[in-house]
């Protein structure tokens, strides 16, 4: 356990910037978007429907009946990208966690040191959930509270099962990056690497979201399984959308783990 | 058997790492392990520390099974690497304290002697430190926790001389006290300072495993002698003699093993001056290097011993 809790306390002290960073601009714009609100959100049902339906189809992937709330203003826009910033988050921090030490040369005096590698993997994959919990906490909190300040009423249990689900997704997208970072062992092309999946699976979903046909494509995309329509649909989020999506983080972080242990490190 | 190994070898792919490497360094000993860069040093200790996997072979560490038991062998190793990159973001002290929270044994106050001993302010972040300052502070993290065997891989690159020789002074107090150093370098001076035992690694394979005293035995010893008179060059051409150079009066000779017969023959005129080089491990080293690509190419004028 010393070893764990010494690979998680450092790299916590060291990334925590993250959460600052990445929490004041994912909380930031949630609090803009709920201070708009009052100003805009009347008048978004019939904004709504000035839009073709191929964008909505796209960008929302199905139809539901609730533009003219709160939830539904905001599944189309601000649940519509913000998975996406959340998942470039984790995209970034999961190809540095691996390959940053093996870039750098650091990883010859962490792996001298009496410690195992799935240890020093598991340290740092549990920094990153609790940073990503951090961000999506904060970026939720300034939203519900930004709802709040400006006494709009609206589904906390709601927005949380969604901002639930986009924790899980960008968990996923972590565990993905985790991978390509242990067989990349380079950090820049692991980062390339880990942002291109990251943005692939958001254009497949976009793709499959246009066309019948393409439909199951969409199953390809962790945030298939993250989306908030789906959600304000049913009114809660589906147990198999978030079981998907921790077997997704699962099977890829567990490959990560052994891929680790048996690599040739060549410093 | 501090450190043992058996055919060790490793393919990176189809590309030579190592090739059926046999070492035995014993308790106690400074163990040098030579060779030129891409010889396979780097390798055979990324093995013994279980960073690599072997192709084939067996390699045990302190008597410790480097694939199973990796992680007991690290609880009681110290590794500088060859090429030290620290956490640039961190403090000497801070880079220390993270090292030494993987680790069972209080490393305080060794630490605190440590750095004393080599003049280093661990409060100076990793970033803004000098080459020679990272490779103390590596030094220090290697020997922080009383480690029973030093595997160090060129150890001594980006110290000034006076620190090396402390450092120097430092391996030697560790095996006054029971341990054991595994010294890779491809200075020669530094090996023939400190080390026990060499072993020369070439191509992926160990050449030649000897003593210091029997591997200096081997070198070719080169006088420079000035006659008062002429000397014709036979006469300096006696058992041990394997190559005359110069003519009249001024003469280079090449000698390998005793050299009496030499000096006798020298002694039989008058000798205005003379110099007898000593020949470092370097002039070894290059010998070796010549004699096995001479036989190498089918020429036998040379013995290796």
């Amino acid at each position: 356990m010393s070893g764990l809790g010494n690979v998680f306390r450092r790299h916590l002290r060291r990334d925590r910037n993250a959460l600052y960073v990445w929490g004041g601009i994912c909380g930031g714009m949630a609090l803009l978007m709920a201070t708009m609100y009052p100003s805009i959100g009347e008048s978004f049902a019939e904004l709504i429907a000035a839009y073709p339906q191929a964008f909505l189809q796209a960008f929302i992937g199905r139809a539901f009946p609730a533009f003219g709330t709160v939830e539904g203003f905001m599944t189309v826009e601000f649940f519509s990208w913000i998975p996406v910033l959340f998942a470039a988050f984790a995209a970034l921090a999961g190809a540095g966690m691996v390959a940053e030490e093996t870039d750098r040369g650091t990883v010859e005096f962490l792996l001298a040191q009496p410690v195992r590698r799935s240890t020093v993997v598991v340290g740092k994959f549990l920094v990153f959930l609790v940073l990503l919990l951090g961000i999506v906490a904060l970026t939720a909190l300034a939203l519900s509270g930004g709802l709040m300040a400006v006494g709009v009423e609206h589904a906390v249990r709601l927005f949380l099962h969604i901002f639930a689900l986009n924790y899980l997704a960008a968990a996923a997208y972590g565990a993905v990056a985790l991978l390509i970072s242990t067989i990349c062992g380079e950090l820049r092309r692991a980062t390339s690497l880990s942002l291109g999946v990251m943005f692939g699976t958001v254009v497949v979903l976009l793709v499959a979201n246009l066309s019948d046909r393409l439909q199951s494509l969409g199953y390809l995309s962790p945030l298939y399984y993250a989306g908030a329509p789906k959600v304000l649909e049913r009114g809660a989020m589906a147990a198999g959308d978030a079981a998907m999506l921790v077997a997704v983080t699962a099977v890829f972080f567990l490959a990560a783990v052994a891929l680790f242990e048996r690599k040739d490190l060549a410093g | 058997m501090p450190i043992l190994t058996e055919q060790l070898t490793k393919y990176y792919g189809r590309s030579r790492g190592i090739a059926g490497v046999d070492l035995e360094v014993r308790q106690g000993e400074i163990f040098g392990f030579l060779g030129p860069n891409g010889a396979g040093k780097t390798t055979t200790i990324r093995l013994l520390l279980g960073f690599i996997r072997p192709t084939s072979g067996q390699a045990s560490v302190l008597g410790l099974d480097v694939r199973r038991d990796s992680l007991a062998i690290r609880e009681r190793v110290g590794y500088i690497p060859g090429d030290v990159r620290l956490y640039e973001e961190l403090t000497g002290s801070a880079f220390l304290d993270y090292m030494a929270g993987f680790r069972k044994s209080r490393t305080n106050n060794r630490r605190r002697e440590l750095a004393d001993r080599l003049d280093i302010n661990l409060s100076v972040r990793l970033k803004q430190a000098s080459r020679g300052m990272k490779q103390k502070v590596a030094i220090v993290q290697a020997l922080m926790h009383d480690p029973d065997l030093l595997i160090l891989d060129e150890p001594t690159s980006g110290l000034d001389p006076l620190v090396q020789s402390d450092f120097y002074g430092l391996l030697k107090e560790e095996q006054g006290r029971g341990k054991t150093v595994f010294l890779s370098s491809h200075i020669l001076s530094e090996v023939e300072k400190v080390c026990d035992r060499v072993a020369i690694i070439r191509e992926g394979r160990i050449e030649v495993v000897e003593d210091i005293h029997g591997l200096k035995s081997r070198r070719v010893k080169v006088m420079e002698v000035t006659f008062t008179q002429e000397c014709p060059p036979a006469e300096l051409e006696v058992p041990g003699v394997l190559a005359v150079e110069g003519s009249g009066r001024h003469y280079r000779v090449s000698v390998r093993g005793d050299v009496n017969p030499l000096l006798r023959a020298v002694a039989a005129r008058r000798v205005e001056n003379v110099i007898f080089h000593d020949a470092s491990l370097e002039d070894i080293f290059m010998e070796f290097y010549q004699a096995t690509r001479r036989q190498g190419e089918g020429r036998n004028d040379v013995r290796t011993g």
